[in-house]
Order: structure tokens, then C-alpha cells, then sequence
């Protein structure tokens, strides 16, 4: 059977078992049915937290010096090298092993035996209930990974005892292989393939589920949720997000947000790329490396903290705007209020703010941010003139930057200009090289220039900025060139 | 080895007994954050003011 036949198998397999076929599938729905990936009907119904598990393995490891073994909360007996000493980098290859209950303690024996005489870094766990992820080894080094790999796709014991493991994972022999750092793979592909079967749900489309479908969505889902601010921020208000932000918020420095979804991003990407069932254990190390390299994670991370921020910086940015369009700090913090009140009517509808707002912005967000704004008053004023008109300001920063600088210079600012860059305007008596950067777009100073120029077009052989240049001084701030308009 | 079981086909869409779907749709004891990595919060504290203290 192929990966895909097996994934759609799976996905018709949920379908037809669900009780709850009124009901949007859940996501704990699916997760248990990952869980039970490989085990048979009897396996499945026979399943029971076996608390004998524990005192058949430890002995064997009891005075190990490399592997401390524990028994913690409900369900699972870890083998570490550092016992409950906290856990703060959580960068591990982790594998997967299906092993029959029955064969679970001769198995672990054999694999942790191999780790601890290699002296291996590991924080690995082997599951006291049958699931399909009963044997989970996570391994700091790769060539460590390698090894264990090889070890028990040779080793007959083990083989004998194993089952396939879920097929959303990459594959060598009997082993799976992913990395998730700090999340639950196995609870991502719930996630997404839980969010793929709504769709369908919705859409009366049940029968046409499958994995092709699914690589699909899952590609469309990282699209729309993990790569631009309205679905980041939609993103973050799902369960799963808000869940494991607070089951991580404690241990997580930083930005904790941020790292979050670089996380969720990665996990989803690797649920991608292994959903399309191309099993190679090499590329699946040079992903893992590749995952750990810190530039490369701080530049995820500067990426989503640009994300998480977005809410912030449109809100600003409408601050600004609204500012220059009614000159009345007043009026911008009534409409701000207006909109915390239900009323989005307030938000003007130009550069499509009133739209990003209504989708981007909740009330309770700008009740968070609008002290801000009341407290940034006067900054914010004195950014902006109170005569704040674009085209004056255009005027004024060309007076004063030929004034200072000649004709040649404001001539190469005004032609660097249109593609809104005002490095070489003077930022003179009023801040206009840093008030343009702000508040003008190359769209605006295009509108400007071409407003002083009016139809005086002095010689073909000129360039924009050094026709524009020319009138300057034979103008008024408010446009009259004393020529023909 | 569960020899008696060897031969059932796994996850069959054509035979799901009700005792299996009962057990699927039973999600009470699921945590669907048990494949994460455990970062054994009772000692997290103690580690956290030796960082503080260097």
C-alpha cells in the first residue's frame, strides 16, 4: 500500500468510525485515532494502562550510569540522562517505534540497552498504554539517530514485536522519524487533519476525503495561517495555540509567541513534507540540521515577532494617517473609541483601513492600545505640523534643500524621491527628511511633483527632478507656480 | 506476541466493531500534548534562580 492509499485509508477510516457524525470531527477524535494507527481491533479494545510495566523495566537499569529511568504522571516511563532535571533545549531528532504491548519491556531493553552503552544524549519514553507511538527516542546527535536506526531495523527481536508506525511520519524500516521541538507532532496532524475533514464536513464533500486532498489543504492551511498577519493573529487565537502557549509560557524565554509559531511553522512544514510519503532518512537529517541552526531560527523567530506585532503597527500606522487626514488628535482617539464601541464606521476606509481593522483588529485591542495614543499625544503632534499638509511640506523641504544644498541636489532628491527614497532631502528647521519618511509614500511625493509640474514641461531633455527643481521659488507653498495650472 | 490477532486488518473502513468506535470516541483521558517533550516542572523553579543568580 502506498503512503497515500495508507493516509486516505486513515482519513476514511475516522470518517467511518466516528459516533459523532452530526458533529464537526474533533480534534482528540483524530488524535486517538493516530493512536491507534497499527494496533488491531482486539489491540485497540484490550488497551489499559498497564502498571507492571515499571518494575519489569527498571531493574535492568536501575544502576545504569548513563540512562536515569522514571516513571511520571499517567502514562508514560521516560530514559533520560539527567532524571526531572528541567529540560530547556528541546532541539531533539525524535524517532518512533510501534511495539506490541506485549514485546513493549524485551524491546525497550534491547533499544535502551544500545543507547546507554553508546553513551548516547537522549530524552526518550516508552508508553505503559498500547499506542502506536508506545517507543518515542528523541537524540541530540544525528550520527547518534543513524545508529539506533540501523540497530533496530536489524535487530529480529524488535522486528518481530513491531508494528507500522502512522504514516505521517518519514519512514526508514520499522522506524518514524520527525522533530517537533517543543510540541506534539502527533497533536499537529491532528490539528490540520481534523481542520481538513471540517472543510469537507461543511462542504457535504466527506466522501471525496484523501491524501492528495489533504497535502493540499495542509499547504493552503501554512498559506493562509502562517504567513501573513491575518491569519497569524487568527492562528494564535485557536486552541492549539492558546493551549500550548500556556503549557509553555512558563519555560519558553522571549518572545514566547514568536517562537511558537517559528515552531508550529516548522512542525507543519515537516507534516507536509512527509505527508507526501517520500521516506529518506537523509533528507530527513539535513532538515533536522538545517532546523537547528540558530541564525536561521532567529530569523524565523525576528519574522513572527514581526508578525505577532502586526495588530500594533496597523493600528499605528492608522494613528498616523487618520492624524494627517484630520489634523485633530481628538477626533482620531473619538473614532479609536467609536470602534471599541461596536462603531467601525469612524475608521476611514482609505489604504483599506476600515477593512483591515474589521478583520485584523478587535475592539478589545484597540481598548488595549489606545492610552497609547492619548499618552503619545504630544510625540505624535509634533511629528506633525499643525498647517500638516503633504504638498506644503513637499514644497518647503524642496525650498530649503536647494536653499542649502543648490539646484543639482534637490534635483537628485526629487529623482530619488519618486521611488520614495528622501535620504537627500534636508531634514532643515522643521524634521522633513524623517516627517516624509513617515508620513509619504512614493505614491504621495509622485502626486507632489507632479502637481508643481503642472503642464509646465520645461525641456524633454530634463529629467522630473530637475524640472521640478527649476520651480522651485517661483511658487507658493500652497501651489501657485504663477504659471499655467 | 499477540498471535491471535496477527492476522485482523489494520484500521479496515469495512469492519469497525462498535466496541472499537466506542473506544475511538472516548477522548476523556486523551492529552493531546502527551508526544511533547516533559520539562518536569517541579524542579523548573530551583533551575530558574541558579540562572537568575549567575
Amino acid at each position: 500500500m502506498s503512503r497515500f492509499d495508507e493516509i486516505t485509508n486513515l482519513l476514511k477510516y475516522a470518517i467511518a468510525a466516528n459516533q459523532s457524525s452530526n458533529q464537526p470531527f474533533d480534534e482528540k477524535y483524530i488524535y486517538n485515532v493516530l493512536e491507534v494507527y497499527g494496533l488491531t481491533n482486539s489491540e485497540i479494545v484490550n488497551r489499559n494502562y498497564d502498571q507492571t510495566v515499571f518494575s519489569k523495566v527498571y531493574p535492568q537499569f536501575a544502576n545504569d550510569p548513563n540512562l536515569k529511568v522514571f516513571q511520571e504522571g499517567r502514562c508514560f516511563i521516560y530514559f533520560n540522562n539527567n532524571g526531572t532535571n528541567v529540560t530547556r533545549d528541546t532541539k531533539y531528532m525524535k524517532l518512533y517505534v510501534s511495539i506490541k504491548h506485549d514485546g513493549l519491556q524485551v524491546c525497550s531493553n534491547e533499544i535502551f540497552n544500545y543507547i546507554s552503552n553508546n553513551k548516547m544524549e537522549t530524552n526518550s519514553k516508552i508508553s505503559i498504554l498500547d499506542r502506536s507511538d508506545d517507543v518515542v527516542i528523541r537524540l541530540r546527535n544525528p550520527e547518534d539517530a543513524m545508529r539506533v536506526i540501523n540497530f533496530i531495523n536489524s535487530n529480529q527481536t524488535i522486528k518481530n514485536y513491531s508494528r507500522t508506525t502512522n504514516p505521517f511520519l518519514n519512514r526508514d524500516g520499522i522506524v518514524g522519524m520527525a522533530f517537533d521541538e517543543n510540541l506534539s507532532y502527533n497533536s499537529c496532524v491532528s490539528h490540520l487533519v481534523t481542520a481538513y475533514l471540517n472543510e469537507l464536513r461543511n462542504y457535504n464533500s466527506l466522501s471525496i476525503a484523501s491524501a492528495e486532498g489533504l497535502l493540499r489543504f495542509i499547504d493552503d492551511y501554512i498559506k493562509n495561517n502562517l504567513r501573513e498577519p491575518i491569519g497569524v493573529n487568527k492562528f494564535m487565537n485557536t486552541e492549539l495555540f492558546q493551549r500550548n502557549l500556556k503549557r509553555l509560557s512558563p519555560y519558553i524565554q522571549g518572545d514566547i509567541r514568536a517562537k511558537l509559531l517559528a515552531n508550529f511553522n516548522e512542525t507543519f512544514s515537516l507534516i507536509y513534507e512527509n505527508t507526501k510519503g517520500i521516506d529518506n532518512i537523509n533528507s530527513y537529517i539535513e532538515k533536522y540540521n538545517y532546523s537547528i541552526q540558530p541564525e536561521r531560527n532567529k530569523k524565523i523567530e525576528d519574522y513572527y515577532t514581526t508578525q505577532v506585532n502586526a495588530k500594533e503597527e496597523l493600528v499605528d500606522s492608522y494613528v498616523k494617517y487618520a492624524l494627517g487626514k484630520y489634523k485633530n488628535i481628538n477626533v482620531v482617539i473619538n473614532c479609536l473609541e467609536k470602534y471599541i464601541n461596536g462603531d467601525a464606521l469612524g475608521i476611514t476606509r482609505d489604504q483599506d483601513f476600515r477593512e483591515k481593522f474589521q478583520q485584523l483588529i478587535k475592539p478589545n485591542d484597540v481598548a488595549n492600545l489606545i492610552n497609547k495614543y492619548r499618552k503619545m499625544d504630544s510625540y505624535v503632534l509634533s511629528m506633525v505640523p499643525p498647517d500638516y499638509d503633504l504638498y506644503d511640506m513637499f514644497i518647503n523641504a524642496c525650498t530649503e534643500t536647494k536653499e542649502k544644498y543648490g539646484n543639482a541636489q534637490l534635483a537628485a532628491a526629487i529623482n530619488e524621491g519618486i521611488m520614495g527614497n528622501y535620504s537627500k532631502f534636508t531634514n532643515g528647521t522643521r524634521g522633513y527628511r524623517d516627517f516624509m519618511k513617515k508620513n509619504m509614500s512614493a505614491l504621495d511625493f509622485n502626486s507632489c511633483a507632479n502637481r508643481l509640474l503642472g503642464d509646465n514641461t520645461l525641456s524633454l531633455d530634463m529629467t522630473l527632478g530637475e524640472q521640478c527643481a527649476a520651480l522651485i521659488g517661483f511658487q507658493s507653498a500652497s501651489g501657485d507656480t504663477g504659471r499655467a495650472r | 506476541m499477540n498471535n491471535d490477532t496477527n492476522n485482523e486488518k489494520i484500521l479496515d473502513v469495512n469492519n469497525i466493531p462498535d466496541e472499537v468506535k466506542k473506544v475511538l470516541a472516548d477522548t476523556s483521558n486523551v492529552d493531546m500534548d502527551d508526544d511533547a517533550i516533559q520539562q518536569h516542572p517541579s524542579l523548573e523553579s530551583d533551575s530558574v534562580n541558579k540562572d537568575e543568580q549567575i
